[in-house]
């Protein structure tokens, strides 16, 4: 068991190194208001 | 690539935010009512409808399921629509899900008050409504799964992990613990029995606890926190680590409600052991909470919403760490059955999911409404009063569950139980609990105050019914443009079927190993030769025994310590308890255990007793019974009953349900005459006559027939 834990370490350090880590928090932060009377109406939509 | 335009629903957010308002403080009065009837028997109100055993279920669910599972729904229904960019999937389930969840809980305000309960802890509820909160979980369900599936944010948010977890395994829970065969419209029997039902109802329980009074508020807790903060979660990698861990290991640690009962020691060991590690993710989140804001704390002293958030995760730690080390079996022993235990439910409750909600609304209200709060004095104002309800709940609980505790178990040096009468031991923590009501009035002030300052706010402005956004479409094919895209977990997050599954998976281990071997193998409920069923008399004697809600303060069980079997006799056998259906064992002693309570007093003592308790026990604060006098029994049900039992497994012989009257009888009109002969005139028709033969009957089985033998 000891050397499963041992293993189970190893690979998550090795693992972790491309990981983005940052995005899904800050993800949520940003919420743009959308106000009814101005220039952010003119996005490209269709 | 579109920018598409599309509104969020606040309506429906507003509406279950009101209705939490409205259950908090009529379920918190209701709790308040019960504290007093703790000191002051007369607030029983001399009337069969709100008894303390009538009424504290409706306290319990009333704050559960109305006031935690409005907020819940509230928190979830905004949260859920801006974290996936997209409105609910479906406007009429939104409504059929909110009043069908706010008519479920009328139900449960007009039956359990009159008397119709399965008693099982916090699925008291009888099986017609069981349907409806199966119909409406379902509703609730599929309106989740269709915002998730038409979303606009690809991944899913650890917020959103929480709520799909939820989701599955309060759904696997109620099923599991509503497998009842009605008898009645309103009255049915649990199919398992005795330590097998024990076992359901405490996997039910504590898992009630983990996945409706947490993971929800570990889910609105990583949404609502970076929100009013502006920082993000602390460690993305500690949520997923702690997410996983959390659901798995919590189903296991039911076992903790049974310890020192007789569930087969291997599944309170499993119990323990599991409740232990729970420690390490429950932490983990309260962690990952506080370190979110890192850099932010002066920000918690001038905003109120803070201060609500920081305390809850500071209660959930302290609940979350006090939760494990009373499954230890030597702290068990002493807490068990006593006020510590209330004490613990309630700091988690007022502390953590409260105060939570209560930040949560301060925060999503004037946003809605587009407006600013009311009064922040007032909010202020608040926060002080309700974390003082908290301490004076609290502490006062902690000292008096101490003191039962040990008063319980203390012996002379001559080696006799220093209080032997257990009603000194009541009356030794009446102060307690009147400091305890005082704590109550300071929480339910609190509340109050909140629901005036944003009745306040919401009439002081006008609601953004449908409040408008933007964003890009999903692409139907994700390009994966980073070596973060494929980590698994970051996989996992945008498959939300198979994230579902997995989650259910999961939980599904842990109850199938507890559960499987206690119905399976036979020698982990030896039986007893001499153990029969219950007669039919006994039997409609025990079904008011659960209408009056006795088990509210009496337990029966037993436990293997020389401070009870002196106390009470024999310890409680597991083959004793085969055709319980449902179980009694309780789960707190406000009154003394009844497990050995046959034949220990004449019937004349108990017709006295139940017809007003402190004529037996001067000073006692059981409320009396009368109407137990002057209502009839109603023997019309007793064939059907028999018949119940019958199919459920109990060896009641063929065609018994014709004679079963007739027996009946005969025992009631024994019973009658023996009252008559103690000067005590009632006929034998009436319900307290049947009372007493259950009573009486308790615990006599062993006695019986000394040489046990065990049969498998």
């Amino acid at each position: 068991m000891a050397l499963i834990f041992l293993a189970a370490f190893f690979w998550a350090a090795k693992n972790g190194q491309h990981d983005d880590v940052y995005t899904p928090g800050v993800r949520i932060l940003f919420d743009d208001e959308v106000e009814n009377e101005n220039s952010e109406e003119n996005h490209i939509s269709s | 690539m579109q920018l598409e335009k599309f509104t969020y629903d606040n309506k429906i957010v507003r509406n279950f935010g009101i209705a939490t308002l409205v259950w908090g403080i009529i379920g918190m009065t209701v709790g308040l009512l019960a504290a007093m009837q703790l000191f002051k028997p007369a607030m029983n109100l001399g009337n069969q409808y709100t008894t303390f055993g009538r009424i504290r279920p409706l306290h319990t669910n009333a704050v559960i399921f109305a006031f935690v599972g409005n907020a819940i729904f509230m928190g979830v229904y905004y949260s859920l629509q801006r974290l996936l960019k997209a409105r609910m999937f479906s406007d009429i389930l939104s409504k059929i899900h909110f009043w069908g969840w706010q008519l479920i809980i009328v139900s449960a305000v007009i039956t359990l008050p009159l008397g119709f309960t399965t008693s099982h802890e916090y699925a008291e509820l009888e099986w017609p409504i069981d349907i409806a909160i199966t119909i409406i979980w379902v509703v609730f369900g599929v309106n989740m799964f269709g915002t998730i599936f038409k979303r606009r944010e690809r991944h899913l948010y650890v917020a959103i992990w929480f709520y799909i977890a939820t989701f599955v395994t309060i759904a696997v829970l109620h099923i599991v613990n509503s497998f009842e065969l009605p008898i009645s419209f309103m009255k049915s029997y649990y199919v398992y029995a005795g330590v097998q039902d024990a076992l359901v109802q405490w996997w039910y329980g504590h898992n009630a606890v983990a996945f409706f009074l947490t993971t929800p508020y570990l889910g609105m807790m990583y949404y609502f926190l970076p929100k009013m903060a502006g920082r993000p979660v602390y460690s993305y990698k500690l949520s997923i680590l702690h997410f996983w861990s959390l659901i798995f290991i919590y189903i296991w640690a039911g076992p903790h409600h049974l310890l020192y009962t007789s569930l087969p020691g291997w599944a309170q060991s499993l119990g323990v052991a599991f409740s232990i590690m729970l420690i390490a993710p429950s932490w983990g989140g309260m962690i990952n909470g506080l370190l979110t804001l890192r850099g932010a704390w002066d920000k918690v002293r001038d905003d109120v919403t803070l201060k609500f958030m920081v305390v809850a995760l500071t209660a959930y730690g302290m609940a979350t760490f006090e939760g494990p080390l009373l499954s230890l079996k030597q702290i068990n022993g002493v807490a068990h059955f006593t006020d510590w235990i209330v004490a613990h439910v309630h700091v988690g409750a007022l502390g953590w999911n409260g105060f939570l909600t209560f930040g949560v609304m301060y925060w999503l209200i004037p946003r809605i409404y587009k407006t600013q709060l009311y009064s922040k004095k007032l909010a202020g104002f608040h926060f002080w009063v309700g974390t003082l309800g908290i301490l004076f709940y609290a502490v006062p609980m902690y000292w008096a569950g101490f003191t039962q505790g040990l008063m319980w178990k203390e012996f002379t040096p001559e080696g006799l139980l220093k209080y032997p009468n257990f009603l000194a031991t009541t009356l030794q923590i009446i102060p307690m609990h009147v400091l305890r009501s005082i704590g109550g009035v300071f929480y339910l002030t609190g509340v109050i105050v909140m629901t005036y300052n944003l009745a306040k706010t919401m009439l002081g402005s006008k609601l953004v019914a449908n409040e408008p956004a933007e964003a890009m479409a999903l692409e139907k094919v994700i390009m994966e443009r980073s070596p973060a895209d494929k980590a698994w977990h970051r996989v996992l997050e945008r498959k939300p079927m198979k994230f579902m599954v997995l989650s259910l998976i999961i939980i599904l281990i842990g109850g199938m190993v507890e559960m499987m071997p206690t119905f399976t193998i036979q020698s982990n409920v030896p039986t007893i030769a001499s153990v029969k069923p219950y007669s039919a008399l006994e039997l409609q004697g025990r079904d008011l025994y659960i209408r009056e809600g006795c088990v509210n303060c009496h337990s029966q069980t037993v436990r293997p310590f020389r401070s009870e079997t002196e106390r009470y006799g024999e310890y409680s056998k597991a083959g004793e308890f085969v055709y319980d259906h449902p179980f009694l064992w309780g789960s707190k002693r406000t009154g003394p255990d009844l497990h050995r309570i046959g034949g220990k007093y004449s019937d004349a003592w108990h017709f006295n007793h139940l017809l007003d308790p402190t004529s037996m026990s001067p000073g006692s604060i059981m409320p009396p019974y009368p109407w137990l006098t002057e209502q009839k029994l109603d023997i019309s049900t007793t064939p059907g009953k028999i018949r119940a039992m019958q199919s459920l497994g109990v060896p009641y012989p063929e065609d018994y349900d014709t004679k079963a009257n007739g027996d009946l009888k005969m025992q009631a009109d024994k019973i009658a005459l023996d009252l008559s002969q103690n000067n005590i005139k009632v006929k034998s028709d009436r319900e307290i006559v049947a009372i007493i033969a259950y009573l009486q009957r308790l615990g006599t089985d062993i006695k019986a027939n000394k040489e046990i033998i065990p049969s498998n």
